[in-house]
């Protein structure tokens, strides 16, 4: 199953866009509290939003985002029928890409 | 076009290979560049992010973000712009070790908006900055973090 889940809405005359993906988001500072020692740091770091495909949104990140991490952007117009296509990039070169279909 | 493809593959190439000793991760990737990331002060953080361009506070960007978060690992944040030719929209946590969270490069086809969840080490300020060509623009709001926010 995709580790991204996408909606989109409608809101006058907008299309918002809202993801969440399960990823784990560690910085490589935490400890693991059974072993004693660091947990190595797994997290993402591009996130990719294209409409109908051209990119629209390139998101450079961090481990500041939290786990789980969500994000939302607005679209200006968008209609019923446009393909939105986000994936993502983490530092240990895991991808994954989700597509969804405005409604 | 070829031409320009098999030219991008090449330097692409050289440079993912040079990448990859200096890249602590070991995962070289063309858009994200370690620089940005690195665990720096927040002074080091916000000059590396700004390239020297200008820094103006305004009050046309909305921040919007709890002024008191009861988990730091988990505390949502929407930024909105009323200024014309963002390219692009950055969030900063002054106290976090690793102090920019996320660099956003929004097309015009989006609205200057964007909606995220961040992790907060401690009480700290946050800034959303919003890039245009010339300069940046900036706002920042204090959160205060009643617990530990990194979990460990």
């Amino acid at each position: 199953m995709s580790s991204i889940k996408i909606r989109t809405k409608r809101l006058d005359g907008n299309t918002q866009i809202r993801t969440l993906i399960s990823h784990p988001m560690e910085h490589g500072r935490n400890k693991d509290k059974t072993t004693n020692k660091l947990i190595p740091a797994h997290f993402i770091q591009v996130l990719t939003v294209t409409h109908n495909g051209k990119t629209i949104a390139t998101c450079n990140m961090g481990a500041g985002i939290s786990k789980d991490p969500y994000f939302a952007f607005l679209l200006k117009g968008g209609k019923v029928g446009d393909v939105i296509s986000i994936d993502w990039v983490d530092n240990l070169g895991n991808k994954d890409s989700e597509k969804h279909t405005v409604t | 076009m070829k031409a320009n493809r098999r030219k991008f593959l090449k330097t692409s190439l050289v440079l993912g290979t040079a990448g990859i000793g200096l890249l602590e991760t070991g995962v070289a990737n063309a858009e994200w560049n370690a620089a940005d990331f690195a665990p720096n002060p927040f002074d080091a953080a916000m000059k590396q992010l700004l390239k020297g361009k200008t820094i103006i506070e305004t009050d046309k960007i909305d921040l919007n973000i709890p002024e008191i978060a009861e988990n730091g690992a988990l505390v949502p944040v929407t930024v909105t712009s009323r200024i014309e030719g963002i390219q692009s929209i950055a969030i900063v946590v002054e106290q976090n070790p690793v102090p920019l969270a996320i660099q956003a490069e929004l097309m015009p086809e989006l609205d200057p908006f964007i909606s995220a969840r961040l992790k907060l080490a401690s009480t700290s300020f946050v800034y959303a900055i919003a890039e245009t060509e010339k300069v940046c623009y900036s706002v920042k709001k204090k959160v205060k973090v009643t617990i530990g926010g990194c979990g460990g």
